[in-house]
């Protein structure tokens, strides 16, 4: 194998192929084409959604054109007040939760975690709950999300805290179990909870718990831009660490990464990402499943073009099955929750039974 | 007078209650070639990882270039020592180019997008340096254990690294690239003064190419030197308690057979 240095005279070390000068932006343009046809269909999702519901409405009425002044424009109200922010939530959810899911797959290397599977999601249920029932008014809206990132804190940490206690080659499995037990847990939590609310009450956590992006504000979306625009910019820019992560603690020590320093900030960004969704739309489940392993095959495993796709492709991909769920048993609604776990439990059991 | 790169001193290590190395000193210089034989768990692997910062002395210390291992940034020791560890993770469908291309990552700015065409020509070269031409794009799954492992050698290749520590690195290999792998080492370090330490089951291997052997047995180093000196039947008979011959080869290297 030495042959192409020659057996005689100075091996080149290390080697230099000019030949492939070229390959960088080859890199440059496979991701800029994924990237960009994922907006598209993003941006089609979020630009068709609000159209499609329950009532039928007119785009160019809801735009205020063909409306005599002074007419009520029922139009507008639906687009603008039911609709539109219901899509613009459901794409950065769908991104936060994709985007989230593709980092734990990353940093536990097990294509079997994302918020749901893992219990982060029911510890965040578990929070937002508390704070939504036994909070005043004033308070819970802000409450809310705090404890639902507290909570989920403290499901990523007892993960965290088991796995290293089995030591770095816990199996994938041994991982999603105790994320299993976690949601016994936290279902426990949030039983109690509920028994303890008045009926009215309990019914409004059931309903919550199917996971809706119907609830939902101007407000919060930007809040949530705003986190995903931060939370997404630190995990795309440590996408490179994420890969070598995805070899191996020690791979990626042996190759210069400061191992438990990433590992904390994208374990607590990620989660963030996920308590801060589930505080507003419940816990929607397989979205950080589904999204990651499907792009993972589009544009392949390398995080620094998988990040940015989940990204994209996440929000597309909520936006639509909010809107399928929309239709599905028109007029009634269907909490978009419902819908990504009757999508995603079939996926997980085949992902889990796959590896044999 | 060579630099001295480890210099490792009363170095004690234990899992839990086991204890694995005891007062342990040894050093390591520039250009050296070193090969650790020694039975199993005599922490032959426990040693490298020391060196290679993944583990942390229970007491003792290592240092490199005179400042200890656990002190270097990460990024920064990555760029002088590589590391060919025994057991590698691989979950998703990386493929052999961008495994090695990973290997640049200590050499690359902290943000710097994708990997640059002077990256791409370090890991193309060191894929044909390892015999991996042609095989870029396949992904780890659909490669051999040999060639897996030709990988990962690749790899810590691509850190251009002045010192290489590798655990077992010809295991999964046949004959023919064990003796590759070894020549390739060979080179590096005559040509290129890369320096070696290299932990190996095979006696043989070690001592046709490494210039110093360390025998480890019973927690600690038992002999050190040049292969010719060292493979005496008295002493590898007590570190294997096994029955073994040591006969030489026609060019005068020592060759360790087990008697029946």
């Amino acid at each position: 194998m030495t042959e192409s240095a020659g057996e005689t005279g100075k091996l080149v070390f290390p080697p230099q192929t000019p030949t492939e000068a070229l390959a960088a932006p080859v890199a440059w343009r496979r991701a800029l084409a994924a990237w960009g046809a994922l907006a598209l269909l993003a941006l089609a999702a979020v630009a068709l959604s609000p159209l499609v519901g329950s009532t039928n409405i007119d785009l160019l009425r809801a735009w205020g054109i063909g409306v005599a002044a002074g007419e009520e424009n029922i139009d507008a109200a639906i687009f603008f007040t039911a609709r539109l922010p219901r899509v613009l939530f459901g794409l950065l959810a769908g991104a936060s939760l994709s985007v989230a899911g593709a980092t734990y797959q990353a940093l536990l290397r097990n294509d079997l975690a994302e918020p749901f599977t893992l219990g982060v999601a029911g510890g965040a249920s578990v929070g937002a709950l508390l704070a939504l029932n036994f909070l005043p008014i004033t308070v819970s809206p802000l409450a809310a999300p705090g404890l639902a990132l507290a909570f989920a804190g403290v499901a990523v940490a007892l993960l965290y805290g088991l796995t290293r206690l089995r030591g770095p080659r816990s199996s994938p499995a041994t991982l999603i179990l105790a994320g299993v037990t976690m949601n016994f847990l936290f279902g426990a939590a949030i039983l109690l909870i509920q028994y303890i609310s008045d009926p009215y009450q309990t019914m409004a956590i059931v309903r919550w718990l199917m996971g809706g992006l119907d609830v939902t504000s101007y407000r919060v979306c930007a809040v949530a831009a705003v986190l995903l625009v931060v939370g997404g910019g630190i995990l795309i820019a440590h996408a490179r660490p994420l890969n070598l992560l995805a070899l191996g603690d020690m791979t990626a020590h042996h190759l210069g990464v400061p191992v438990e320093r990433t590992r904390l900030v994208a374990l607590a960004v990620s989660s963030a990402l996920a308590a801060f969704v589930v505080a507003f739309a419940g816990p929607i489940g397989f979205v950080g499943l589904l999204v990651p392993h499907v792009l993972r095959r589009l544009v392949g495993a390398d995080h620094r073009i998988l990040l940015p796709a989940t990204i994209l492709g996440g929000g597309f991909f909520l936006v639509v099955c909010d809107s399928a769920a929309r239709v599905l048993f028109a007029p009634s609604e269907l909490p978009v929750g419902i819908l990504t776990a009757f999508l995603g439990a079939p996926f997980f059991l085949w992902l889990l039974f796959r590896k044999g | 007078m060579t630099e001295q790169l480890f210099d490792i001193a009363q170095l004690s290590f234990s899992y839990g209650n086991r204890e694995v190395l005891r007062e342990i000193d040894l050093s390591i210089g520039r250009g050296d070639f070193v090969g650790v034989i020694g039975p199993n768990g005599v922490g032959k692997s426990t040693l490298l990882h020391l060196m290679s910062g993944w583990l942390k002395p229970r007491s003792g210390s290592v240092a490199y270039k005179g400042r200890t291992v656990g002190e270097w940034p990460r990024r920064a020791f990555a760029q002088q020592v590589g590391v060919v560890a025994q057991h590698e993770e691989g979950l998703f469908p990386f493929t052999a180019e961008e495994v090695v291309l990973m290997g640049r990552y200590a050499h690359q700015a902290a943000l710097a997008g994708f990997d640059n065409p002077e990256d791409h020509a370090i890991a193309r070269g060191v894929l044909e340096l390892v015999g991996l031409k042609g095989m870029e794009k396949r992904r780890l799954a659909e490669l051999s254990g040999g060639e897996r492992q030709r990988v990962f050698i690749a790899r810590a290749l691509a850190q251009c690294p002045e010192v290489l520590l590798l655990d077992e690195p010809t295991s999964s290999l046949d004959l023919s690239f064990q003796r590759d792998v070894f020549r390739l080492l060979e080179r590096l370090n005559r040509e290129h003064a890369l320096t070696v330490f290299v932990v190996t089951h095979d006696i043989n291997l070690a001592a046709l190419f490494c210039r110093t052997l360390i025998v480890m047995g019973g927690k600690t180093i038992r002999a050190q030197g040049a292969p010719r000196d060292l493979l005496r039947q008295d002493l590898l008979q007590d570190v294997y308690h096994t029955p073994i011959d040591v006969l030489t080869s026609g060019d005068g290297t020592p060759v360790v057979v087990l008697r029946k």
